[in-house]
C-alpha cells in the first residue's frame, strides 16, 4: 500500500467510514491472520486474537494518528494481544509443534507439483518456527513473513533497532539449528526464485 | 561464514514465501459485520461513553470546580477581614 494512499485510508478511518475500514480489512485480515496463527500456534486461538485485533481497529480509529503506519499499528495490537494471552495461558501447556496441530491449509494458489516441491521445505520451515521460542518467532515472522523494516518491528516489538537486531540474527541461527536438525539445510536447497 | 549469511538470507526468503491463511469466510463476514457497528457507535455523539461520564464532564465536574473555587474565596476573604478586624 502506497504511503499517500494510507495516509488517505487513516483520515477516511477517523471519520469512521465503513468502505475505509473494508478496504484496511481486505488488506491485512489474512496477512494478521496468519501471522497470528504461526506465533500462537493455536487456529481458535489465533481466530480469537483477530477478531479482538480488529474491533480495537474500530473502537480507537477515531483516536488513530494522522500519519499511523496502518501495519505497525495493527501487528504491534495484535503482538501485544498475544503476549497477554500467553502471560494468562502459560502453565496451559506447550503450543503446537507440528503442522498437523498447526491444521495449516496448503495454499490454494499452487500447482500439485509446485505444492509437492515446496511441501517438504515449508513443513520443515514450519515445523522449525513453531519449536522456537514466541520472541524469536515473533520477530521472524514480523521482518521475514511480513516484510516489515527492522525499525518497523523494533516498534511492533517495544525494543530499540540495535536489539531488534540482535535478537533478529539470534532468532535466524536458532531457526537454522532447528532446521538443521530436522536435516534440511535450506542453503543445500535449491530455491526457484522464479 | 559467509555461506551462513546467505544461509540467513535464504531463511528470510523462504519466511516470505509462506502461503497465508485466512479467517474462514463466516467468521470473516460476521467480524466485519460487528467492527462496522462498533465503528458507527463509536461515531455516534458520547460514542461509547457510558452515560454517567458525559454527564460527568459535562455537567457535575465543571459543577464541582465552581463550587470548591467559591468555596475557597469565601473563606480566603472571610479569613483576611478576620485578621485585619
Amino acid at each position: 500500500m502506497e504511503r499517500a494512499a494510507e495516509l488517505e485510508l487513516v483520515g477516511r478511518l477517523r471519520q469512521g467510514e465503513p468502505a475505509a475500514f473494508d478496504e484496511v480489512y481486505a488488506a491485512f485480515r489474512a496477512r494478521l491472520f496468519s501471522f497470528l496463527l504461526r506465533l500462537t500456534g493455536r487456529r481458535e486461538v489465533a481466530e480469537d486474537l483477530s477478531q479482538e485485533t480488529w474491533l480495537r481497529l474500530a473502537d480507537r480509529a477515531a483516536d488513530l494518528r494522522e500519519d499511523s503506519v496502518l501495519s505497525a499499528w495493527l501487528f504491534t495490537v495484535a503482538r501485544n494481544l498475544a503476549a497477554s494471552y500467553w502471560r494468562s495461558r502459560w502453565l496451559d501447556g506447550p503450543l503446537a509443534t507440528s503442522l498437523e496441530d498447526l491444521d495449516l491449509p496448503d495454499d490454494p494458489a499452487a500447482t500439485p507439483e509446485r505444492l509437492a516441491e515446496a511441501s517438504d521445505d515449508r513443513r520443515a520451515l514450519e515445523a522449525s518456527l513453531a519449536a522456537l521460542s514466541a520472541v524469536d518467532r515473533e520477530v521472524l515472522l514480523l521482518v521475514g513473513a511480513e516484510g516489515l523494516s527492522p525499525a518497523e518491528a523494533a516498534a511492533v516489538c517495544g525494543l530499540k533497532p540495535g536489539t531488534l537486531r540482535k535478537r533478529l540474527e539470534r532468532a535466524r541461527a536458532r531457526l537454522t539449528a532447528a532446521l538443521d536438525r530436522l536435516a534440511v539445510v535450506p542453503a543445500e536447497h535449491e530455491v526457484n526464485h522464479a | 561464514m559467509p555461506d551462513a549469511v546467505a544461509a540467513r538470507d535464504e531463511l528470510v526468503d523462504l519466511l516470505g514465501r509462506l502461503p497465508t491463511h485466512d479467517l474462514d469466510a463466516t467468521l470473516s463476514a460476521r467480524l466485519r459485520e460487528c467492527a462496522h457497528a462498533r465503528l458507527a457507535r463509536v461515531h455516534r455523539p458520547g460514542g461509547l461513553r457510558p452515560a454517567f461520564a458525559m454527564l460527568f464532564d459535562r455537567v457535575l465536574e465543571p459543577a464541582l470546580v465552581g463550587i470548591l473555587a467559591a468555596g475557597y474565596l469565601s473563606w480566603a476573604a472571610l479569613r483576611s477581614l478576620e485578621l485585619l478586624t
